[in-house]
């Protein structure tokens, strides 16, 4: 029999060595397993993309009793279920300007909730910063936190346009060309406007037919912002008989009414779109009625101020003027409506902009 | 001879732990597909949207009274300066200062007179495309008032659908 | 053999704890990805450019008319069907029905597959 008691200590030894080695090889690799491995990062971009795509391709929406009304016109926060920049879910990438400038307001929401539950729509609190620069315009909007630079975050760029609403300035080219000033002297002078939502809708838009290509620049009077300002209103005067302006002009009222099969019937606008008229000297939007104290007025009508309108009909604004006293002015009574169309005369079309926005998301 | 092998039974267990460990593992480094974020082709679809969206913005025109956008406009002139200057422009831009460096090649595939597919190149960035680049494939359709070069029957005048297509990369 | 000594025999033990724990992060390691990678590879998938942009096409063709020696609507339907086909790898049909008297409005039944993502549509004009 051998004695191997000394043998015990160099098996040990050597046994547990093997073991060690294997031990710290296959250790080793661990952390070879997570490298490359950033999970968070994988999903801050799934995140960063959905966010993108709410925003470039969705229009938003708003809560059901309000469902008739955009969400840049909704006043309470509450009542936006969906913030969505998009001027509609055919034309993808094409952004409204009015979106665009409520979202980036900081005033009208508070950072983050409302735009985590209103953007992210999840549990997790994402922060993120989403900024958006359009060209032409030397400030970066931006809205969110100071992207971080040394751990990663998910990110997504993309290309879009800003839509501008359409505006229509009736000065003194349009008001002759039409013949928009009447000849008798009257005390109340009318002028209508007609928003021919059917023609505008379903028509050729400018130089594209009907359904050839030309849906982004549409005007949709039920959803978009119209604006109709006044100058050279002096001119409509007949200077020679009458060289001395009349006391008081003053726009007395402006009523609404659209035509519903084929009677016209009037329209009330709701009441939080109830002051609409700016004139000189009045640095707010007031209501009729208001003086006119220079020949300027404008009439600026946000977007869901005809939501309640029939999309397929038309609408009609009648504006009395009343001279004191009585002159010739602005009137088209014997004439035809001033009609806002695609015709660029007319109405300054909506313009695309260029622009470009990044969603970063951490 | 009497073999004792008392001395050698630490070295067989500690033997038959490393195997154990080792094939646990090989099988474990086998099994787990580690994405990295290459893998997981998000740099591909963000390149990809990108393009889709720069190309479709090309494919809009600023207002209403032009009835062809800028895109349709090169196709049918063949403008490759003016597409190069406005698809950069449009893909490079960021937020920030500074812009991305993405590279394309724009080609516009065509249906010729026999019912062919065919491509014409259209246009291709400062960089040009050698093949060793990992790049997207993005693509618009556009209509267009063109006669192709193998097109001369009077019947293939007129409107064609064509696609632009655009290979891109960042360098 | 050794005996009944089994004195050793706790390096093996050793062994097999360290490899159930590696198993274990296997496991856990695979879970995590699959999230991220499915989000990314799902967009890429989804052919949503293509399809806006064949149902785009097809409502533009139909208004397009065929007169004199241009048949631009034939020649624009026909590119469409054989441009997608070659180059976005999709089957894509469509037929139309022109407004009666009774009903002013166009439809196009618009039919788009790529083997794995099949899209149809009724469009009607407005």
């Amino acid at each position: 029999m051998t004695d191997d008691s000394g043998l015990m200590s160099v098996d040990f030894m050597t046994g547990f060595t093997i073991f060690l080695i294997a031990f710290i090889w296959v250790a080793t690799m661990v952390p070879g397993l997570f490298i490359g491995l950033q999970t968070r990062s994988i999903d801050y971009d799934a995140v960063a993309y959905r966010t993108s795509v709410i925003l470039v391709e969705d229009p938003g929406a708003s809560a059901t009793i309000v469902s008739n009304y955009p969400w840049e016109s909704l006043k309470d926060t509450q009542d936006i279920v969906r913030l969505g920049l998009a001027v509609s879910k055919d034309t993808p990438r094409v952004l409204d300007q009015n979106k665009v400038n409520r979202f980036f307001c900081q005033t009208s929401f508070s950072y983050p909730e409302d735009y985590r539950s209103r953007l992210f729509f999840s549990d997790y609190p994402y922060t993120f910063n989403i900024s958006l620069k359009i060209e032409g315009e030397n400030e970066t909007r931006t809205i969110g936190d100071v992207v971080p630079s040394y751990y990663p975050y998910g990110y997504i760029r993309r290309d879009v346009k800003i839509k501008r609403p359409s505006n229509a300035t009736i000065g003194e080219t349009i008001i002759r060309q039409h013949n928009f000033n009447n000849t008798e002297n009257v005390t109340f002078n009318e002028f209508s406007i007609v928003i021919n939502s059917s023609s505008l809708l379903t028509g050729p838009v400018g130089q594209y037919p009907a359904h050839g290509g030309g849906a982004v620049y549409r005007i949709n009077p039920s959803w978009d912002k119209i604006m109709i300002n006044f100058t050279d209103l002096d001119e409509t005067r007949n200077k020679i008989a009458h060289p001395t302006p009349p006391t008081s002009i003053r726009l007395t009222q402006v009523k609404f009414s659209e035509i519903l099969g084929t009677g016209l019937v009037g329209f009330t606008p709701p009441l939080v779109f109830e002051n609409y008229t700016y004139v000189t000297g009045i640095n707010e939007a007031t209501k009729p009625p208001v003086d006119i104290v220079d020949g300027n007025l404008s009439l600026i009508f946000d977007s869901g101020f005809f939501a309640g309108t029939d999309k397929y009909g038309a609408i009609y604004l009648n504006l009395t003027f009343e001279l004191d006293p009585p002159q010739q002015y602005l009137n088209n009574t014997h004439t035809r409506p001033f009609d806002y169309n695609y015709h660029p005369a007319n109405v300054t079309q909506p313009a695309l902009t260029d622009a470009v926005m990044e969603v970063a998301v951490w | 001879m009497v073999m004792s092998e008392n001395g050698q039974l630490y070295t067989i267990e500690g033997i038959a732990a490393a195997l154990i460990l080792l094939v646990t593992a090989f099988i474990v480094v086998n099994s787990t597909s580690v994405y990295t974020q290459g893998d997981t082709h998000i740099n591909d679809m963000q390149l990809e949207l990108l393009g889709s969206d720069a190309l479709s913005m090309l494919n809009t025109a600023p207002n209403s009274s032009f009835g062809k956008s800028p895109l349709q406009t090169i196709v049918e002139t063949d403008d490759s300066a003016l597409f190069r200057t406005l698809f950069l422009n449009t893909i490079n831009n960021t937020t920030g200062p500074g812009g991305d460096r993405i590279q394309y090649k724009a080609n516009v595939t065509y249906v010729d007179k026999d019912g062919f597919v065919s491509t014409l190149p259209l246009s291709d960035s400062p960089h040009p495309f050698v093949g060793g680049e990992h790049a997207v494939r993005v693509s618009q359709w556009v209509i267009v008032e063109k006669r192709f070069p193998d097109c001369s029957a009077g019947s293939c005048s007129g409107k064609h659908a064509v696609l632009v297509e655009v290979l891109l990369w960042r360098d | 053999m050794a005996g009944l000594r089994d004195d050793a025999q706790w390096i093996v033990l050793m062994g097999f704890i360290v490899s159930f724990s590696l198993f274990f992060v296997a496991i856990v390691i695979n879970q995590s990805t699959v999230v991220g990678q499915t989000t990314a590879e799902a967009v890429i998938e989804f052919p949503k450019n293509d399809i806006r942009g064949m149902r785009d096409m097809i409502i533009q063709s139909e208004f397009l008319v065929d007169e004199g020696v241009f048949n631009n609507k034939t020649n624009v339907q026909n590119d469409i069907k054989t441009l997608s086909l070659h180059r976005q790898n999709s089957v894509v049909s469509f037929s139309s029905r022109n407004p009666t008297g009774s009903d002013p409005h166009t439809y196009i039944e618009i039919h788009y597959s790529n083997g794995v993502t099949a899209y149809n549509e009724t469009w009607r004009s407005n």
